[in-house]
């Protein structure tokens, strides 16, 4: 663990109310998040991944469990979608101000710091293209930017390297480790690709089964790549075997 | 590379052309030819016979289409906020739609009266329903997860109406404006036929009344004209509010 707790979730879980009737979504799930680390959240489509960084980002509400913010000041927390959700409106300037705007800064500053922000992720003289203009790997990177124009201490990225090809994905690995490299920030992406989540994170959690919860957590850090592959065969096998063993019970 | 004006241009110019050999070959009476058709146009025009006529016209229109996009946007701010009021409206709105609006064209005479009332009856009665029900539409199909994220960044109500809401339904009023347009011109020219004593339509029954054929051609040549000025500018307003689209749009010049 590297620095001050910044992220507790205790005992979340979920359950949409659908017309077909109550779907459980997410089982109880706990887990925490200290500044200065990476964490990823890995499994299958349709294990909760999603929702449980939505419950972390403050846009779901629990049915059951607490989340404990040690920041829960507006603009805290900075989001990150998946397929990016910018404003095709907005050129990239326009998008990371929006935050900003929300938070009443004024004009003056929130230009500078937009730019700032947009400098850092690498699109300095891209500012007022629009969306529609950039390639994938920009627009993550502009999205990424948005989510930290408030300086947030917590970053949740929801697939963020899903719609890239590997050298953008890898640009956006380098991106997080130097978000959290000062020791104040927490990132906490949730992701399918397991390759990318062992690679980069500090803590890998895995979560599997329907409704989804954390059968698993692997500590990655300081690891060197022979171990970081072992981990990474070992998350598969899991996932392998919840999978199995969930069709299993099905067909029974 | 050939431009989108050249190839409109050549388009009319077909027709044009097309038009032009059928009435030579035929010396068809009751079909000019364009050349002598938009000669005689330049002549009203020059005289002001037309002058006064295209200006009623032109201001009914304006008129119209103003008040139609003033109603349709004030009842789709206010369905958007009352969800309620929407549920109650949509069914009125769509029978009402449905209705073919020439024939309610004597009611609106006997409701109005002869003149620019029941003409700016007509014109709102066909132009605010394609806005209002684009908007709407428009207002349903706005992405969630761009909502979704506005949130996430502690944007207010009205923030989200006003930088992710609007923006989103731009593209469908423009849409909708479009259609309004062109059924606005249509049940002008009719309402001028039928209940008025000035304007293109009254001119066009006028004149065909009394067989004076070329003159009708050439005022229905003006309503071309203004129709496609409409279409223009109803072009510039879309590339002025939509900058974000102009690339995907136009790459291909």
């Amino acid at each position: 663990m590297k620095g001050h707790l910044t992220l507790r979730l205790d005992g979340v879980a979920k359950q949409y109310a659908l017309p077909s009737g109550t779907v459980e979504a997410l089982a109880p799930c706990s887990f925490e998040a200290y500044a200065g680390e990476i964490v990823a959240i890995v499994g299958e489509s349709g294990a909760g991944k999603s929702t449980l960084l939505r419950i972390a980002a403050g846009l779901l509400e629990p049915t059951s469990g607490r989340v404990g913010i040690m920041n829960a000041l507006p603009g805290s927390r900075g989001m990150v979608f998946q397929g990016y959700a910018l404003f095709p409106w907005r050129h990239a300037l326009g998008n990371v101000m929006f935050p900003l705007e929300a938070a009443g800064v004024i004009k003056g500053e929130r230009v500078a710091r937009a730019r700032e922000v947009l400098a850092w992720v690498g699109l300095a003289g891209r500012e007022y293209a629009y969306p529609g203009e950039l390639s994938g790997g920009m627009c993550q990177r502009v999205a990424i930017a948005r989510a930290l124009a408030t300086d947030p201490t917590l970053l949740l990225l929801d697939e963020p390297t899903a719609a890239l090809d590997v050298r953008n994905a890898a640009e956006i690995g380098r991106l997080m480790r130097a978000v959290v490299a000062d020791g104040d920030r927490t990132v906490i992406i949730a992701t399918h690709d397991i390759d990318r989540a062992v690679a980069l994170a500090d803590r890998v959690l895995v979560l599997c089964g329907r409704p989804g919860s954390i059968v698993s957590t692997f500590v990655t850090e300081n690891m060197g790549p022979a171990e970081r592959l072992a981990d990474r065969q070992a998350i598969v096998a899991i996932i392998e075997s919840q999978s199995r063993a969930a069709t299993i019970a099905r067909s029974a | 590379m050939i431009s989108r004006w050249m190839l409109r241009a050549t388009g009319l110019l077909l027709l044009g052309t097309s038009w032009e050999v059928f009435a030579r070959l035929h010396s068809a009476a009751y079909l000019p030819a364009p050349t002598a058709v938009f000669a005689r146009l330049a002549a009203l025009l020059a005289d002001g016979t037309l002058i006064a006529d295209g200006k009623t016209s032109v201001a009914a229109l304006l008129e119209g289409l103003a008040l139609a996009n003033v109603l349709a946007i004030v009842a789709a701010v206010v369905c958007r906020r009352f969800y309620p009021v929407w549920l109650a409206f949509e069914p009125v709105v769509e029978s009402v739609r449905g209705l073919p609006p020439l024939a309610l064209l004597p009611a609106f005479l006997l409701l109005f009266g002869i003149g620019l009332e029941s003409e700016l009856a007509m014109i709102l009665w066909v132009a605010w329903p394609p806005i209002f029900v684009n908007v709407m539409h428009g207002v349903k199909e706005v992405d969630p997860r761009l909502v979704e994220a506005a949130r996430s960044m502690n944007a207010s109500d009205v923030k989200i109406f006003r930088d992710v809401i609007a923006p989103s339904t731009i593209p469908y009023y423009i849409a909708g404006l479009r259609l309004a347009a062109g059924a606005s011109l249509l049940v002008l020219v009719a309402a001028e036929m039928l209940g008025a004593s000035s304007g293109i339509g009254y001119f066009i029954l006028e004149t065909s009344q009394s067989f004076h054929i070329t003159d009708t051609y050439a005022a229905v040549a003006l309503l071309g004209v203004i129709g496609i000025t409409m279409s223009v500018v109803i072009d510039r307003i879309a590339w002025l509010c939509l900058p974000w689209r102009r690339v995907a749009k136009y790459e291909w010049e």
